[in-house]
């Protein structure tokens, strides 16, 4: 049993996601419910517990009265089968229908309130607007300063936040358990979220809609920041918080600091690297190898220059022209073994300096 | 009659009795099984068949729990691990348990109960039987054809883009549901055309009311089912653009038609384990269901609020809130005809006689059960609890306790309740009852623990997950090995009575429906005279007999 927790910890440095890891050490979940990271989760709490109480209650009467009653009226040898008794009494069963229909009406109108928290967007202007794209398997997020991320969600603690989520392929679900928001991406239509996170700390953001080969992988970690009240507060109570860890600085702060970072994130970088940075960032890595193994497409190592023959007959080879369309409009030439496509198109979404750096990767890989 | 008589002695466990005619001795050969229209025969065809299918979709089970035993997956890799869930669900789901407890125990037990000499369309009845045949057929090509992994929803646009066997999988649902819709049309005529002289709606066994819902829901929502596979296959085959957002259809739209159909079909899968729950309350209380007429009622209505709540599943792909709303209160109403039918059972066992016989061991626990699954459902009926628990391990566990933990249950309890019936044989009752204890002990192991992993956030239909839920998964995978052990042993136990079990009375049970009146195993046409209707559930009449092991019925004379 002592090899548990040793091989749980070196599980999670693997993955280094958990589902709730909060700066203040107090706050925690409970058996049931990770901790409540957002203005809505206290309420919707109450209604998961109201259910459960009257779960529990009714769960121990039926199973009791069951137990109860299998002992008490159990067959004993000897004696008459079938005392009679009533068959049935109106009173009783009256009773035992109106008694639930009230319990719900309570819980109906407690999730319908929850609900329509939930899904009232702050109006316009009254929060701070993040852009997501769902894409197999994948998250980008744009915020409003043209910053845009993958591997990370920051948002700030403390005001309300809009998701403005879309796809680009399949359905594809937004759920944070911490901040009990969750809502599908559809491909073809806008939807919309909105959270007022409340606890800083690092949290994980999961897909669950079913959405092909590595839902599971649909993963991100987020990161709330503190507000500088949340900060002073931990300080006075004297938390050990590492206040140079950016993740720990306020949401502003640390997004001067990574804007101008993401302003500048090609400088320097030659056109191998720019291809390189693109291809970690950007979701080529989930369905494309740069060592040989075949993933859900062709692995770009040693692509370059070789021959492709294509299901409608035609073939050509990977050059420049080859790698661009196959970015831009991936299903115009489908490779045979790779028959169903499944690229989306990255067009709008990749700059021509990015595009040249894939290029200029995809021919470094294939020297 | 002045004095007390048997009227009922064919069921003495004599070499004579072995000797008889009966419907599975009558005519022989392969063929006399294959172009048979006798009503028990596709019965006892349909249990193999769906047993068959129950190991099929229980191994597909075993390998997910295997693989989930670490979290970045100890058996195999996300692609076959996707394939297997997919096709764990739809073998489950399609093959299973919606044609389990109407094709196996309705049709063997349904026209008995109504001392009737048939179903109304025996060749119907057969012809849905080789349906069910082609379509598991075609979903043994799908795992030939290199399987499918778009979950048994078929969700769009992701099955359009998938390459595995969706086109296979969809045909095989199609030509299923066929042979869903022709079990049902022969029930609902039955009933209404074939009961005895005597026998009022209200003098119906609970389990011809309940079977009779689920057939009217069969015919009047599979055909939907049927559209939309076939609106996915041409969607897929042409790129029409119905669902699929990128020729201008809607993805949504899909899930509205498949809940359509599907929600019903959880009610299609529910009140036939409900009919058999009714059966075995009063028998082994010996009395009458308390509150007979509500329950009947209960079924039509469940029947009837299960087409109106579909949208509950839907709560956040992006409807409208309001229709959420709607779908929300809709839900609820359903909830308490459940509840009533709950409360009746219990109620049924007061003051009786309880004998506590296998099929009672399995009645108890769907009681257990199917009040942990009810109650669970209404937390993601309820649209706040729903937001949260929407797609986590929270909706696996509600509606495995659903499926499995009641409908399985109430499967085997009326296959240990019926088998006699069926084969002349008594099962070893210890190993049946050990079974029945390892089913209800690795059931709950199982999926209890997937409620607190779902509501800590573990999503469901995930290949590998976060190290943290891995006690939780180990717990849940243990528990799957002793649920398929105890399930490996009943199913052995009752096939291993086929061949050396002892000769099995009439009435074993003291059932006081129509069925136990006819010899063990039936003859071929069911009765030698039409027998005429009792009261219902009155097991006055039935004293046990030490010496035969059978429940005599004794006509009494009728009281001053």
């Amino acid at each position: 049993m002592n090899l548990l927790p040793v091989l749980l910890t070196a599980l999670q440095s693997q993955t280094g996601l958990q589902v709730a890891v909060p700066l203040d050490p107090e706050a925690t979940g409970t058996t049931w419910m990770p901790l409540q990271g957002s203005t809505i989760a206290p309420d919707i709490d109450w209604v998961f517990y109201y259910i459960y109480w009257i779960s529990v209650v009714f769960t121990a009467i039926i199973v009791g009265v069951m137990i109860f009653f299998a002992l008490r009226y159990r067959h004993r040898k000897g004696v008459w089968d079938g005392e009679k008794s009533a068959s049935h009494g109106l009173l009783l069963e009256i009773t035992w229908s109106v008694i639930p229909f009230l319990l719900t009406i309570v819980m109906w109108w407690q999730g319908v309130d929850t609900f329509m928290q939930a899904e009232t967007v702050p109006e316009p202007g009254k929060s701070m607007e993040i852009n997501v794209t769902a894409q197999q398997w994948g998250w980008r997020f744009e915020h409003y300063n043209g910053f845009a991320e993958s591997e990370e969600l920051h948002v700030p603690a403390g005001e309300p936040v809009t998701f403005v989520m879309r796809s680009s392929d399949v359905l594809h679900s937004f759920f944070v358990p911490a901040w009990r928001v969750k809502k599908d991406v559809v491909p073809g239509r806008y939807t919309k979220v909105w959270v007022n996170a409340t606890e800083p700390g690092q949290y994980t953001l999961f897909c669950t809609e079913y959405c092909g080969l590595n839902h599971s992988d649909m993963m991100v970690n987020v990161v709330v920041h503190p507000t500088r009240e949340q900060l002073a507060e931990y300080r006075e109570r004297g938390l050990d918080i590492d206040e140079t860890d950016p993740n720990n600085q306020p949401f502003d702060e640390w997004m001067e600091v990574a804007a101008a970072e993401f302003l500048d994130r090609y400088k320097g970088l030659t056109q191998v690297e720019i291809g390189e940075k693109v291809y970690r960032e950007r979701t080529c890595m989930v369905c494309h190898s740069v060592d040989g193994s075949v993933l859900v497409g062709p692995s770009w190592q040693g692509i370059w220059g070789s021959e492709r023959q294509f299901v409608d007959g035609g073939s050509a080879t990977v050059d420049e022209n080859y790698v661009r369309q196959s970015i831009l409009d991936p299903n115009s030439q489908l490779v045979e073994g790779y028959p169903n496509g499944g690229m989306v198109s990255f067009a709008g979404q990749l700059t021509d300096e990015e595009i040249d750096g894939v290029i200029a990767y995809i021919k470094d890989l294939g020297n | 009659m002045e004095t007390p008589e048997v009227t009922t002695g064919t069921g003495l466990p004599t070499p004579a009795t072995a000797a008889s005619k009966n419907y599975l001795n009558e005519t022989k050969g392969i063929m006399s099984w294959v172009y048979t229209l006798d009503h028990k025969r596709i019965g006892v065809m349909y249990t193999f068949g769906v047993l068959g299918a129950l190991l099929l979709g229980g191994l597909f089970a075993l390998l997910l729990r295997l693989h989930l035993w670490s979290p970045e997956g100890a058996l195999t890799d996300n692609a076959t691990y996707n394939q297997f869930f997919t096709l764990h669900g739809a073998v489950m789901v399609f093959l299973f348990v919606i044609p389990g407890i109407p094709g196996a125990l309705g049709n063997f037990v349904l026209p008995l109960m109504l001392g009737a000499k048939d179903v109304a369309f025996p060749r119907i009845n057969l012809m849905s039987f080789w349906l069910w045949c082609v379509g598991a057929l075609f979903f043994i090509a799908v795992l030939l054809a290199g399987g499918l992994d778009t979950g048994w929803t078929f969700y769009t646009p992701y099955s359009i883009q998938s390459s595995t066997a969706v086109l296979w999988a969809t045909m095989g649902a199609f030509i299923l549901g066929f042979s869903s819709i022709f079990t049902g049309l022969n029930f609902v005529v039955t009933v209404h055309r074939m009961r005895p002289k005597g026998m009022g709606w209200f003098d119906m066994p609970l389990f011809v009311w309940a079977i009779y819902s689920t057939a009217v829901i069969q015919l009047l929502a599979t055909p939907v089912l049927a559209i939309t596979l076939l609106m996915l296959f041409v969607e897929k085959q042409t790129g029409l653009g119905i669902f699929d957002p990128a020729q201008g259809g809607d993805p949504v739209l899909f899930q509205h038609f498949f809940w359509f159909y599907s929600h019903p079909a959880v009610y299609i899968m529910i009140l036939p384990a409900m009919a058999v729950m009714s059966e075995l309350m009063a028998t082994f209380s010996r009395k009458k269901v308390f509150g007979y007429t509500l329950v009947a009622y209960s079924s039509i209505a469940i029947a009837a609020f299960g087409f109106l709540v579909w949208g509950h599943h839907m709560f956040v792909s992006s409807q409208s809130a309001w229709a959420g709303i709607v779908f929300s209160t809709l839900t609820f109403s359903i909830s308490i005809p459940s509840a009533i039918k709950v409360f009746n059972w219990l109620s049924t066992m007061y003051k009786g006689s309880i004998h506590l016989d296998t099929p009672m061991y399995y009645a108890l626990s769907f009681l257990w059960m199917f009040t942990i699954g009810g109650l669970t459902g209404m937390f993601l009926g309820t649209m706040g609890a729903d937001i949260h628990l929407h797609d986590t391990y929270f909706v696996v566990a509600h509606f495995h306790y659903v499926m499995v933990g009641s409908i399985m249950f109430a499967f085997f309890g009326g296959l240990h309740y019926w088998w006699p019936k069926m084969f002349g044989v008594l099962y070893n009752k210890g190993i049946a009852k050990i079974s029945a204890v390892l089913m209800f002990i690795g059931f709950n192991v199982t999926f209890f623990p997937q409620f607190i992993m779902g509501s800590q956030g573990m999503p469901r239909r995930y290949a590998t997950y976060l190290p943290e839920f891995i006690e939780m998964h180990r717990v849940s995978t243990v528990g799957a090995m002793i649920l398929g052990l105890g399930i490996g042993i009943g199913v052995v136990n009752l096939f291993y009575a086929l061949f050396a079990g002892k000769q099995a009375p009439q009435n074993p049970w003291g059932g006081s429906t129509m069925e136990w009146e006819t010899q063990t195993p039936p003859i071929m046409h069911n009765f030698e005279v039409t027998p005429t209707p009792k009261p219902i559930y009155d097991h006055s009449p039935l004293v046990y007999n030490e010496a035969t092991g059978n429940w005599d019925r004794i006509e009494e004379p009728a009281e001053a």
